[in-house]
């Protein structure tokens, strides 16, 4: 699974957005803001990926128990999904 | 070839039909200076505004897609389209920011009403908003809805209102952080990774630089009037 685009991310108003390259003038779900602790994984997303890489990689980066990671991405992926963002 | 100024740049347009150059013509350039764009609406660029569900006539498909031509290339020059009306009320540049069929042209026609000649209405659509010196300045462009409301003028940006529909005319200063959501929906998807860039750098000087306010409103003059009171202050109407 990867992100349907590519996502340029800055922080705008001290807040990190990202923002689709090359999305259709609808903008849907073009634009996504991003909690600090998602970013890491929305960063991950933007080559293609697995649910187990993304929990591995969290916790790795994060220093988290497994369980809470695989929430952490469950949850995340979920929110991918629901606004339309993931390719899989 | 006629050249137009928009948003300052100098425009050259190569049209298929003439009724581009009659939207346009109030903004002809005739300094003689050489253009920052030329403009020239490719048959695969009518395909692709026709799959963006763009309706109407052969020509009016042009005017749409002439348009996405020149804003798509604009981020890099610090200037953008934001889906905005604005009008220009004596030193205020106020932008009425809302999803379409809100009522951001309805706050503007009250407004026109309750300021008379004192107001412009610079552009009552799409207009160009761009960086100078750190100012934001937003231009008429004869691309502005279906009211065609435009004036070739820029005015500096001072304040964003973002309108929601309300039963009580309220208006109170909003914060960045709630104003971002509302900004983020009104701007063209940009098409490279600079423009993307040069997009969010143009928010957060927007959204630092103007005064951020959330209009609930109803369609009734009491909503200008509130909305003046407190975005005009002390100017006489």
């Amino acid at each position: 699974m990867k992100l349907k685009y590519t996502f340029v991310i800055r922080e705008v108003v001290g807040e990190l957005v990202a923002i689709a390259v090359g999305a259709t003038p609808d903008g849907v779900g073009s634009v996504v803001r991003l909690k600090p602790g998602v970013a890491y994984l929305f960063q991950k997303l933007q080559q293609e990926t697995t649910e187990q890489q993304l929990v591995a990689d969290l916790q790795q980066e994060c220093e988290l128990p497994p369980d809470r990671a695989a929430a952490i991405v469950e949850k995340f992926l979920a929110r991918m999904r629901e606004q339309n963002l993931l390719d899989e | 070839m006629p050249k137009y100024a928009f948003a300052g740049f100098c425009v050259d347009i190569e049209a298929r039909h003439e009724w581009l150059y009659r939207c346009c013509e109030p903004y002809l350039d005739t300094t003689g200076r050489a253009p920052d764009f030329t403009l020239r609406v490719t048959e695969a660029d009518l395909a692709r505004e026709r799959a963006y569900g763009t309706g109407g006539t052969p020509a009016e498909i042009e005017f749409v897609a002439t348009y996405r031509r020149l804003v798509e290339q604009l981020p890099v020059y610090d200037a953008m389209m934001l889906h905005a009306a604005v009008a220009a009320v004596n030193r205020h540049g106020v932008a009425f920011v809302a999803p379409s069929g809100v009522g951001k042209t309805t706050q503007l026609r009250l407004w026109k009403q309750q300021w008379g000649d004192r107001l412009t209405v610079v552009n009552g659509d799409k207009p160009i908003v761009r960086l100078l010196n750190g100012i934001p300045y937003a231009y008429g462009t004869p691309w502005s809805g279906k009211e065609g409301w435009n004036t070739p003028m820029c005015v500096p940006l001072t304040d964003l209102c973002f309108v929601e529909r309300a039963e009580v005319d309220r208006i109170q200063p909003m914060s960045t952080h709630e104003a971002l959501g509302g900004l983020i929906k009104q701007i063209v998807p940009p098409q490279t990774v600079a423009c993307a860039e040069k997009t969010l750098e143009l928010l957060d000087v927007l959204l630092r630089h103007c005064r951020l306010w959330r209009l609930c409103c109803t369609m009734s003059p009491s909503a200008a009037q509130v909305a003046s009171a407190a975005i005009m202050g002390d100017d006489e109407i």
